[in-house]
Order: structure tokens, then C-alpha cells, then sequence
């Protein structure tokens, strides 16, 4: 059955696993530019005295590259719902083949076993291998940015597209077993995977674990750039990377100051602003950090 | 006599639909079994039952002696070609036949490589570019090489051309010559079966009505003609079939339980096509009289 299986999908494993390569190869070759040009400007910043300009420099270099990975890692595992998951059962139903599929000498338990478990398997493999490629490659980038639990960085890192991509072939495969007709089960996969995807984003993952607040003084040891802005009414306080002050802080270490009572307007980075009132929230957290100030 | 095919009240509804209903039927091994009907008798349901990928609303059967489509074993010993004969249209006609050499331990790959050389058709095809008449003998080829005990095909000529039809039946009568295999197939036309069966089974409004070796069929069935005549004066063991009438004369088809004795009547054989339009012809004429949804208990 596992031959069959690879017989009917050899060419789409292999044009993944070619398309695999082709990315691996673009961003093996970007790659030691991107550790060359940290080395250059990032990591000598705080003796030059100017790391905003250090670090916008770095992170719009390659700019394209870092959100096509990104986007990538982002849609393949929705493709692989719509493409390999769905039309598994519904292209057999849709060209009555399930009658020539069913009557050989495989029980259907099997067939549909093999084929759920080898489709699993290569969108895994297929989407984690990716997903590693595109996390190696952003590695510095993330950490300059210190976005490694943003919504978006954080989907789309590690193991997390795996989980996706196994869950969009099931779903798939599961659209297509209940519609029969290859395009719905294609459409549903794709809106479910979508919106299950939404949905997690915005209401599961940010209560899954509660953040944890801490506060900090804030004096001449706080490793913060300090600077004031106009009339001394907004303050910025920006610091990327770690926080010796809490060895733990891998990220969401960027801060943003506020006078009170003001909102903060244009200081700064959004992203790189934290309030002064000195709630951070711990990166065990996988949300985000911003998501659990409040002041 | 074994039955290959033995059902008990066997039922199959669809939503509110009966598509099958009350079947009791053995059908002996080592015939060739024609299953005729009109369009939506049920001859579809029936063959999907007895290869398991429908299940029974009510009814039992068994196939080969056990339960249809159970177990890997039971599925290989049974070949079945599906109506329209369905094949992957972009896999090639040389994977196909590996497909089958995968998924049946049973495949006999001299007989595949020979079908296929003899039929003329390229290896690298892809099913998809193949004629009707080129898949339909694909899908036996793949049928036919797992050496199946029972063979069942439905409609297996239904979309070919009468050239292509008589190949497919030829070859198919060749290999069960060779093999000895029990066949079981349908088709709503009685012309396409005529010449390869020798067994028939006739299902009508998802009811059987008629089932019997052909010859006994022919040879207990007559047509008689004569002078115009109430037909309640007839010999109450003669069935009537079929009865229609002109001014002067009566012609009948009857099923009597022995010979036609009345002088009176010109006695003449049927052929096939006779008996089957004859009992369509009852049946629809019992349901327009019983009403919709009623059909003809036997």
C-alpha cells in the first residue's frame, strides 16, 4: 500500500522536496551575509553610540527574503491542507475511483490508514524542514527585533508550522471525506484552517498561560537607552536583545515609557516601546508582550 | 450446486429511497450470469453489495461463502469493474497495472503484460487519453490479472461503441474459458447480453422478478398465437406473461408448467429479448395498476 501510496504521489513529494532544496540553496547562500552584516553593525553598535540606525540597517537588509520566508512558512501548511489533504478522498469519490481503489485486495481501514498516515508524514516533513530553514535564517533578525513571541513570528518558527501542517491535512482530508467534490473540500479546508488559525491567534494562545508581570527599577543601571523627547513629556526607552537585569528575558525585552496620563504617540518604534509603569511580561509566555501591559 | 452469490431478503434504501428490496437469490458458480433491468432497477446497488462497498439496509449475503468486501482476502478474491470502468486518468496504463500488482498478492503479471500487448495498448499512456473501449479493457485487464474467483462487471459495455462492445465481451469470454471463472455481469440491454450468459437474473423497480439458466428460461417459456380468445378459458397452469390482442387474434407469452396442448394455438420458441420485455412490460403494468410505490412481489 505504501508503494501505491508513493506510485500515485511521487510527483508532488518530489516537487516539494525540489522546491525544499531551491529554498534551502537561496537562503544558505543569503545566510553568512545576514551573520557578516549583524557582525558589522548590530554587534559593534553600542561602541559606535548609534544602534537605531545599526539596527534598522540590519533588519531592512534582505527585507524581502525575511517576509517571503515568513509568509512562506505561513501559507505552506494552508496549501498543503488544500492541495494534498482534501482532494486525498474527495477526487476519488469525484472520479468514482474509490470503486477501482476499494475492490483491490487493501481493506479500506488500510487504505485509508496508508494514505492519511504517508500524507501526514511527507506535509510534516515536508513543512518542517521549512519551517528550520526559514527559523535558522531569521535567527538573527529575531533577535534584534526581539519578536520571538509576536503572533506572527511566533506561527510561523519551529515546530509550531508542524503542528499546523498536520492539522491542515487532517482537515483536509476530513472535508473531503464528508463533502465528496474535490473544489468545496479544497475551499472548506482552506477557510477552516484560516479561521481555526484566527481563532487561535487571537482568543486561545494568549490565555493559554498566564503572563507574568514584573517590575523593575528604573535608575542609571537599568540597561535602557534613555533618551526624552520634546518638552520632556514622553520618555524612550529602548533596549533590544537581553535584559541582563532578568537573565530570563530572552525577548519582549523592549520597552516602552510613558508619562503618565499621555498616551505615547510617535516615539519610537511601536514595537519597541514598553510602558513605564515597568509590567513585562516573562518570554515563557507565548504571547505577546505588549498583551499583557496594563496600566 | 454452490452459490457464489446467495442473498436472504436482501434490502438496500437510499434517504426514503428503496433502491433494492426483498432479494432472495442463489446464484450457481461457474456461469456467466447476465443481471438485466431497466435503468434504476437496482442492478448497481446489487453488484456494490456483493462487493462490499455498499452495506445492506436489511437482508443478508455472502459472496464466495463469506460477507462482501470482508477482509483483504475476500476483496482479492473477487474482481469487479465498475460501472463506467473508473481509472486514474493521470496515472499511466503501466501504473496501473503496478497499482494492481501492489494491493493484490494474487496478481498474476504474465497475464497483465500479455492482456495489455495483445490489446495494443502503450505502457506509457495515461488512462485518461485512452478510448472508451481502451479503458474498459484496461479496468478488466486489472480485474482479470488478480484472478479473482468471481468476477463482476456493471455495465461493463454500456459506454462503448458495438465494434468495442463485442471485443470486450470476446476477450472477456476468453479469459473466463481459461480460467474457469464465475462472472456476474449487467446491463439494460438484453442484446449485449444474449450471446455470453447462460444464467440470467432480471430486476425490476429494485424487485427480482425472473432468475434461471437461459436455456430453461427459453425452453419453459412460449409465445402462442391464434384466434381471439377470453384468456380466463385458458388452462389455470399456464402463466401469462405477456398478452396482447387484435381483432381477430391473441398472441401470449405464458410460462405454462407443462405442453401446450390446445390446437388451437400456434406455439413458437422466444428468444431472450421476448422474456425480459415481457416481464418489464408485467411489472410496469402492475405498478401503474397497484399505484406508485408498490412494486411486483414475485
Amino acid at each position: 500500500m505504501i508503494r501505491f501510496c508513493w506510485l500515485q504521489a511521487r510527483v508532488q513529494v518530489i516537487g516539494a522536496l525540489a522546491a525544499l532544496i531551491v529554498i534551502a540553496v537561496i537562503l544558505a547562500l543569503t545566510g553568512p551575509n545576514l551573520v557578516h552584516l549583524y557582525d558589522t553593525t548590530v554587534a559593534t553598535c553600542t561602541a559606535n553610540h548609534d544602534c537605531s540606525t545599526a539596527t534598522v540597517s540590519f533588519l531592512n537588509s534582505d527585507g524581502a527574503l525575511q517576509i517571503g520566508g515568513d509568509f512562506l512558512v505561513l501559507f505552506v501548511p494552508a496549501l498543503i491542507g488544500m492541495f494534498w489533504g482534501a482532494p486525498l478522498v474527495a477526487r476519488e469519490f469525484e472520479a468514482g475511483t474509490f470503486r477501482l481503489a476499494w475492490t483491490q485486495g487493501v481493506t479500506r481501514r488500510r487504505w485509508t490508514a496508508s494514505k492519511l498516515g504517508a500524507g501526514l508524514l511527507v506535509s510534516v516533513l515536508v513543512t518542517g524542514l521549512l519551517s528550520f530553514m526559514v527559523t535558522w535564517w531569521s535567527s538573527l533578525p529575531d533577535q534584534v527585533r526581539g519578536e520571538r513571541f509576536e503572533v506572527l513570528t511566533f506561527g510561523v518558527r519551529d515546530v509550531v508550522p508542524i503542528g499546523y501542517a498536520a492539522f491542515a491535512f487532517s482537515l483536509g482530508f476530513a472535508c473531503g471525506l464528508v463533502l465528496r467534490r474535490t473544489l468545496p473540500a479544497m475551499a472548506s479546508a482552506l477557510v477552516g484552517f484560516a479561521g481555526v488559525r484566527l481563532a487561535v491567534d487571537s482568543w486561545v494562545r494568549p490565555n493559554l498561560i498566564a503572563p507574568l508581570h514584573m517590575t523593575m527599577p528604573l535608575n542609571i543601571n537599568t540597561p535602557l537607552g534613555i533618551g526624552l523627547s520634546q518638552a520632556g513629556v514622553h520618555v524612550t526607552a529602548t533596549s533590544r536583545g537581553v535584559l541582563p537585569a532578568t537573565g530570563s528575558m530572552r525577548s519582549g525585552s523592549s520597552m516602552r515609557l510613558d508619562a503618565p496620563r499621555r498616551p505615547h504617540s510617535s516615539i519610537g518604534r511601536a514595537r519597541s516601546a514598553r510602558r513605564l509603569s515597568n509590567r513585562t511580561s516573562r518570554s515563557a509566555s507565548p504571547t505577546s508582550p505588549r498583551g499583557s501591559t496594563s496600566s | 450446486m454452490t452459490a457464489v452469490i446467495e442473498t436472504n431478503g436482501l434490502a438496500k434504501r437510499y434517504g426514503r429511497k428503496w433502491a433494492l428490496q426483498d432479494c432472495t437469490i442463489a446464484v450457481p458458480a461457474g456461469k456467466v450470469v447476465g443481471l438485466v433491468g431497466p435503468n434504476g432497477a437496482g442492478k448497481t446497488t446489487l453488484l456494490q453489495l456483493a462487493v462490499g462497498l455498499v452495506e445492506p439496509s436489511a437482508g443478508s449475503m455472502t459472496v464466495l461463502g463469506a460477507r462482501p468486501g470482508e477482509g483483504a482476502a475476500q476483496l482479492e478474491r473477487v474482481g469487479f469493474v465498475a460501472q463506467d470502468t473508473p481509472t486514474y486518468a493521470s496515472m499511466s496504463v503501466a501504473n496501473h497495472l503496478r497499482m494492481g500488482s501492489y494491493l493484490n498478492t494474487s496478481w498474476d503479471k504474465a497475464l497483465a503484460g500479455r492482456r495489455v500487448q495483445q490489446l495494443g495498448l502503450d505502457p506509457a499512456q495515461k488512462a485518461g487519453a485512452l478510448s472508451g473501449g481502451q479503458r474498459a479493457q484496461l479496468a478488466l485487464t486489472l480485474a482479470i490479472a488478480k484472478r479473482p474467483e468471481l468476477l463482476i462487471l456493471d455495465e461493463p459495455v454500456a459506454g462503448l461503441d458495438p465494434l468495442a462492445r463485442r471485443e470486450f465481451l470476446q476477450s472477456l469470454m476468453e479469459e473466463v474459458a481459461e480460467h474457469g471463472t464465475s462472472v456476474v455481469l449487467s446491463s439494460h440491454l438484453v442484446a449485449d447480453l444474449e450471446r455470453v450468459c447462460d444464467y440470467l437474473v432480471l430486476l425490476i423497480a429494485s424487485h427480482l422478478q425472473l432468475a434461471g439458466e437461459v436455456n430453461e428460461l427459453l425452453a419453459s417459456h412460449h409465445r402462442l398465437s391464434g384466434p381471439r380468445r377470453d384468456l380466463r378459458t385458458l388452462p389455470s397452469d399456464q402463466e401469462i406473461i405477456e398478452e396482447s390482442h387484435t381483432d381477430k387474434q391473441s398472441i401470449l407469452l405464458v410460462r405454462p408448467n407443462g405442453p401446450v396442448l390446445d390446437p388451437t394455438w400456434t406455439v413458437t420458441p422466444v428468444t431472450l429479448d421476448d422474456v425480459v420485455l415481457a416481464y418489464m412490460g408485467r411489472a410496469r403494468d402492475s405498478e401503474q395498476s397497484r399505484g406508485p410505490g408498490l412494486g411486483v412481489v414475485r
